[in-house]
């Protein structure tokens, strides 16, 4: 990984805009549109199998085939098809974690996520055509209610939420497009609050970057990923029943494996990249 | 060149025409807002003809709403009693020829002395009846009082004085071996509700003045005939009054009656059975889907989906006093937030029914686009285009469809890949002879609500193949869901069904020819009425026919 947190501000600037004045011919998709709003049904960590592969996302655009400096000695994986300089380090390093917590990390985040206490919905705003369009804005949201299970144990479609009224909208992303179907928008802030059993706390995953693809029923299924600290993250948990004795250790394995956020003035990297897994239904939202 | 100041006959032709169209699409366009009724013609309508009729026998929604209304809501009404059996398609029509099993004879023993416990140990239940204080365990003085008081309103008329004693014997009798004038009591109850004078509708019928060799029902048969007709329960005081005074005797006095029970809230019951029996809502509770195939439908949405057709036929004929017709074509309807997420709508509330306006752009719309109809008349693992077609022609034109050939093998081909779709699969429908006369009906109707699959979710695709919801009604094509629902609306048979239906519910008989001539008149004063439900009801409850106790010609 060679570079550090690109400047947002550059990276936007970078990425088409729907409100660029400097566009000769105006973009008819760019037209304001109807919001379209999944909510994410199923949510897990991604895993490095076989070794060196792993879905994920290339967060710095370069292949890391040697160790270099800015990524603080990291290699690159590659993805599931093939596509090389994947940063998805976080992949690495969650089954270490489920050696110390178990293997029930993704089922505590499903659970959560049946029961209602992480309804994550991104809102897709100006969506006139959901295979090709290229001025899509998003706004990530937390929505609350208990939501409606199917006989096959997850979300059902089409369900109502109420937005929460705390922290309603976590993260405003801008310059998301539609390409033959394929959602993608990022890199942008994006603040996730989580409250599971007795643990609260925010997970911050910079230079986010989000893609799906929808199927005939409207169903999304893709990743998010970015760049995490371990420290915040230790932090956010430390608190929690039986947690405490676990932060050094966590926190060892987030410096061990960190390959985003490079010091040159410390020479250390201070985020993990990470990709999660994701499928989200299409739902609705009250504002 | 002669000037009759009139344009030419095809002009004149061409304007009518447009007048027609017009005044069509104006009704179509209709908002939400109730516009000014049609005036409805009054008097009777059609002769003092009627099908032959016995007894009716309560169905269980009139045995509950009886108890309900006789002795209080509070009263918890025990489930297992006799089931319905419908007949031509209603309950209320099955009630007339139907006997009581012996087991049905132990339930309802049973359920008359749960009630008549639950009365008697519930203070608030037991003082609606004894007004008397009891001086020993067999009083008969006060016995007499409630068997007076409880036993004209359980029979819908009064008593004996045969009756009345039988009665009293019981409480008294039972209280003295008990040592409790208040068990005594509950097995008075219980004979009452086990009595045929409670669990049927007696019909024995008294000479006709106005029409000599003929019968008709007595004033408190037609009491009960009209409570059960527009309440779907037992006749209230008031009514019970009327016939004791003769007022039903008369069109003015049936009348009045009438007019004053559709104004009842209680109406909206006996429009809720109507719309129960004739669409088979009931089966609802009942149905099974594929729980792997349709991960949404759960047990709870039966229930739902009928609860949201019964609400919207209500806000047609109670709320709006619309053209009832109305009901294929409305986006309004009423939603939970489980049905809101089946039509992919948002929940206009976080719990419970409430209003909502489909999408304008939607292919939902009406009753076709309803959950209830769309899961019921499909299969547990499909949709199915024959029997939503036999529904459509049934139960909307009156059409009867005959059931297959016996020893027929009427399972479909599963899908291939040269035949992924329903229209694809159903071919051999029309091409075998055995199918082709009676499918060739039905699969064609069915085949333009493709759109829905097995529970009623939309799809544009079956198989990965885009759906072909396109099909002719007799004569008159469609396109989808929304021009085929267009297409029943305008459909000649529809109004006559829809009066036939209500005939047979009313009376609880399959009409026979001899009535065909009050069915036509009845459905000329529905037409004129701008095809209001309320003045068809009004017109059936106060027709000759309706008073008329049948007997074999």
């Amino acid at each position: 990984m060679r570079g550090a947190l690109l400047p947002s501000a550059i990276l936007l600037a970078a990425l088409p805009s729907c409100s660029s004045s400097s566009s000769a011919t105006p973009d008819p998709t760019c037209e304001p549109g109807p919001n379209k709003t999944w909510v994410i049904s199923a949510l897990s960590f991604t895993r490095e199998n076989p070794v060196g592969v792993s879905p994920g996302f290339d967060l710095d655009h370069s292949v890391s085939r040697t160790p270099e400096e800015l990524s603080c000695g990291k290699l690159d994986l590659t993805g599931p098809d093939g596509t090389p300089g994947v940063d998805n380090q976080l992949a690495r390093v969650i089954p270490l974690v489920e050696q110390q917590v178990g293997n029930a990390i993704d089922g505590i985040i499903q659970g959560a996520i049946n029961d209602g206490r992480l309804t994550i919905a991104l809102d897709l705003l100006n969506v006139n055509h959901a295979v090709d369009d290229r001025c899509v804005d998003i706004e990530v949201k937390l929505g609350q209610g208990k939501p409606s299970l199917g006989t096959d144990g997850t979300l059902e479609a089409y369900q109502t939420y109420d937005a929460r009224k705390e922290g309603q909208l976590l993260s405003p992303g801008k310059g998301g497009k539609f390409e033959k179907g394929v959602f993608t928008i990022g890199p942008f802030p994006l603040r996730i609050p989580i409250a599971i059993f007795d643990v609260s706390f925010t997970i911050f995953i910079r230079d986010a970057l989000i893609r799906f693809k929808l199927d005939d029923d409207g169903n999304a299924e893709g990743l998010l990923g970015g760049g995490i600290s371990i420290e915040e993250v230790a932090d956010g948990v430390k608190n929690g029943a039986g947690v405490a004795p676990l932060i050094p250790q966590i926190k060892a394995v987030g410096t061990l494996y960190a390959d985003m956020g490079y010091d040159p003035n410390i020479g250390k990297c201070s985020l993990v990249s990470a990709a999660l897994a994701f499928k989200a239904r299409p739902a609705f939202i009250r504002r | 060149m002669k000037s009759s100041g009139q344009a030419p006959r095809g002009a004149r032709a061409l304007i009518a025409t447009t007048l027609f169209v017009a005044s069509v699409a104006s009704t179509a366009c209709k908002s939400h807002e109730s516009s000014a009724p049609a005036p409805v013609p009054t008097g009777p309508v059609g002769s003092a003809l009627a099908s032959p009729t016995g007894a009716q026998r309560l169905t269980r929604s009139q045995y509950a709403a009886s108890i309900r209304d006789i002795f209080g809501p509070e009263v918890v009404v025990p489930s297992a009693i006799e089931p319905d059996v419908a007949t031509d398609g209603f309950e209320s029509v099955g009630a007339t020829n139907s006997t009581v099993s012996a087991r049905g004879v132990e339930q309802y023993e049973m359920a008359g002395l749960a009630i008549g416990n639950q009365i008697v140990n519930d203070e608030k239940l037991r003082g609606r009846i004894l007004k008397c204080r009891p001086a020993a365990f067999d009083d008969a003085a006060c016995a007499r009082d409630v068997v007076s008081l409880v036993g004209a309103k359980v029979f819908r008329r009064p008593l004996t004085d045969a009756e009345t004693k039988a009665l009293t014997d019981i409480i008294t009798l039972t209280g003295r071996s008990l040592a409790s004038f208040e068990k005594g009591l509950a097995y008075g109850i219980s004979r009452m509700l086990q009595s045929p004078m409670f669990l049927y509708r007696p019909s024995v019928g008294e000479p006709d003045p106005e029409h000599a060799g003929q019968k008709r029902y007595t004033g408190f048969e037609l009491a009960t005939r009209l409570s059960y007709f527009l309440w779907d329960s037992t006749p209230d005081d008031a009514l019970l009054d009327a016939a004791r005074t003769g007022k039903l005797g008369g069109y003015e006095g049936l009348d009045a009656e009438v007019t004053r029970m559709l104004a009842s809230p209680r109406a909206r019951d006996g429009l809720r059975a109507f719309v129960r029996q004739w669409l088979r809502l009931g089966e609802l509770d009942l149905i099974q889907k594929d729980s792997k195939l349709f991960t949404t439908y759960t047990a709870e949405l039966g229930p739902m989906a009928r609860e949201e057709t019964l609400r919207v036929f209500e806000d047609l004929v109670f709320e709006r006093d619309a053209d009832v017709r109305e009901v294929m074509l409305t986006r309004r309807t009423f939603v939970t937030p489980k049905l809101a997420s089946m039509y992919q709508v948002m929940a206009p509330s976080a719990t419970g029914f409430a209003p909502i306006e489909l999408p304008a752009d939607g292919k939902r719309r009406g009753l076709l686009g309803q959950v209830s109809f769309l899961a019921l008349y499909a299969h547990p693992t499909s949709s199915s285009a024959t029997l939503r077609g036999k529904f459509v022609r049934e139960k909307l034109l009156c059409v009867t469809i005959p059931p297959p050939p016996v020893n027929l093998n009427t399972a479909l081909p599963e899908p291939t890949d040269t035949a992924k779709t329903l229209r694809e699969r159903v071919k051999i429908h029309f091409t075998n002879p055995d199918c082709a006369g009676c499918h060739s009906m039905t699969d064609p109707i069915g085949l333009g609500l493709e759109n829905f699959d097995g529970i009623g979710r939309e799809r544009t695709k079956e198989n990965g193949v885009v759906i072909d919801p396109t099909g002719k009604l007799d004569g008159v094509d469609f396109d989808g869901p929304l021009t085929l629902a267009q297409a029943i609306h305008d459909h000649p048979r529809f109004a006559p069904c829809i009066t036939r239906r209500a005939y047979q519910f009313a009376t609880g008989t399959t009409p026979q020819p001899l009535e065909e001539p009050t069915l036509t008149a009845l459905n000329e004063r529905f037409v004129a009425a701008g095809y209001r439900l309320k003045p068809l009801l009004r017109a059936i409850a106060t027709s000759p026919a309706f008073r008329t106790k049948g007997a074999p010609h």
